[in-house]
């Protein structure tokens, strides 16, 4: 079995868009921190109260690509491209014919094009029309994000979508791996993207009564929910050996993955769900929960979630727990649905690559519930070596992430 | 030039590789750059521009309708624009 090895990064959030400005946003400190949520502006708000977003801001989409690439190209997919353009670069990756068939694509969203399906539906419903551009199809697709950037770079090998929810990048690194692990590819381009900050869709998303009124305070008592971000992230993984043969530079070994199902409930999450991942990466991995030095949590800012997911961590690390910093990054960037693992995992390759732990942002004051250590509001330097990433969907898909140093 | 020849001009100019003025009336569409991709838009917004139904390839064929220069699809809009005028 190939080990494997990260060789390139690529994002673009509400935190920045590229590496380099979400690495300053990450370890901001509590003093100069802004937060980066406001109320939509990406659409009119029919609702009474304006909602807060985790927005991409000052995008402008025509400044990267042209008309017809936009007449193609979803808010998804052109932030699928801008993630993969940045990491592929970073990787130094040449991608040639003679070995494109050894590069795979696998890219996660959790809903694909929703803009570009709230266009198709207003023309039709709204304005009465009987026809929609003819690429609506292939631009609201969720596999249109891994075509177009198979297409981009020419990669010829396995590459197809993820769609989990909140774990559909976490599963895209993990099926990467495989092929991986195995011998099927020597490199794999593997992420996720999510634009779905929409009138329609956040209407939708109000029904289930977990946005947050004010902020996102994953941990924190007077949290009151999440909220939605946009953007995507990319890695470069590589088969340790080739990226040996050409001289790459390397961010971290992915050493671990772990996939489990609650079994549960469409919407709750489950205890043994969370820790049956986090058990199976820690396998996988072949390390003990007490080697582990830092978790990136899902940390959602849902009373629910951010309870059930303390305990599974309890449960897992024992007596660690106690000592073991843990912080959601989803209080800076937001929730960003199918590019969460992803963005996620990046956050946890930094916080490795600085020896520092990015805090829980926005936090007021603990609850007693998830009487873990957070880092509230203040990152924190600290010995990391070894770091998870978790991310527990919707509908109990969970997947967990384990990288060295 | 009619208004109708400005029209369909412009629209084939946005796919094209040249600018309107240089748009022939004899040009086929491949000689300007537009591609079977872009004609499938160009149809979109002849259909949107003019309130028109562009039947599909077969029955175009069927009646004779090529769509390969300029010429041609200036004279289907033509042709659609009297149908429905007359309809």
């Amino acid at each position: 079995m190939h080990d494997i090895v990260v060789t390139g990064l690529g994002c673009i959030s509400a935190a920045g868009h590229n590496i380099h400005e979400f690495s300053q946003q990450l370890f901001q400190s509590a003093q100069r921190y802004q937060p980066l949520f406001k109320p939509v502006s990406l659409f009119q708000s029919s609702m009474l109260d304006v909602p807060i977003a985790a927005e991409v801001s000052n995008y402008h989409a025509e400044q990267h690509f042209s008309q017809a690439q936009l007449n193609q190209y979803d808010r998804f997919t052109q932030f699928a491209l801008l993630a993969s353009q940045q990491a592929i670069d970073d990787a130094k990756l040449i991608i040639e014919p003679q070995h494109s068939q050894r590069i795979g694509v696998v890219f996660g969203t959790g809903i694909g094009g929703q803009t570009t399906l709230e266009h198709a539906y207003q023309q039709l419903y709204l304005h009465q029309k009987n026809r929609v551009h003819p690429f609506t199809v292939p631009k609201l697709i969720p596999s249109a994000a891994a075509s177009q950037i198979s297409i981009r770079f020419g990669i010829t090998g396995p590459s197809f979508c993820t769609s989990s929810a909140c774990s559909s990048s976490g599963h895209a690194i993990a099926m990467a791996s495989m092929m991986l692990r195995t011998g099927m590819l020597d490199v794999a381009v593997v992420g996720g993207a999510e634009a779905c900050i929409t009138d329609g869709n956040f209407l939708a998303w109000q029904g289930l009564r977990v946005m947050a009124k004010d902020s996102c305070r994953p941990f924190s008592a007077k949290r009151n929910g999440l909220v939605i971000g946009e953007g995507a992230g990319c890695m470069i993984l590589e088969t340790a050996a080739h990226a040996k043969r050409r001289n790459a530079s390397t961010y971290a070994n992915l050493i671990g993955i772990g996939m489990s199902a609650d079994a549960h409930n469409i919407v709750q999450p489950l205890i043994d769900g969370a820790k049956n991942a986090m058990q199976a990466a820690l396998l996988d991995a072949g390390c003990a929960a007490s080697q582990v030095d830092y978790i990136n949590s899902h940390g959602s800012g849902t009373v629910q979630n951010d309870i059930t997911e303390c305990q599974a961590i309890r449960e897992v690390f024992q007596a660690h727990a106690q000592q073991l910093p843990m912080s959601s990054t989803k209080s800076l960037h937001g929730h960003m649905l199918g590019a969460g693992s992803v963005i996620e995992g990046i956050a946890t390759i930094l916080s490795m690559q600085q020896q520092m732990v990015p805090p829980t942002r926005n936090f007021i004051t603990a609850d007693p519930n998830c009487s873990l250590d957070c880092v509230p509001n203040q990152p924190k330097p600290a010995n990391i070596n070894c770091a998870m990433s978790n991310s527990f969907a919707f509908g109990g898909l969970n997947t967990t992430l384990i990288f060295q140093r | 030039m009619t208004v109708i020849q400005s029209q369909v001009i412009n629209i084939l100019a946005s796919y094209s590789s040249l600018p309107c003025e240089q748009i022939l009336l004899t040009a086929p569409l491949e000689n300007i750059g537009i591609d079977s991709l872009a004609l499938v838009e160009i149809i979109f917004d002849i259909e949107e521009q003019f309130d028109i139904s562009v039947p599909d390839e077969s029955t175009l064929a069927s009646k004779q309708l090529p769509l390969s220069t300029v010429q041609d699809v200036l004279n289907l809009v033509n042709l659609l624009l009297n149908e429905q005028n007359y309809a």
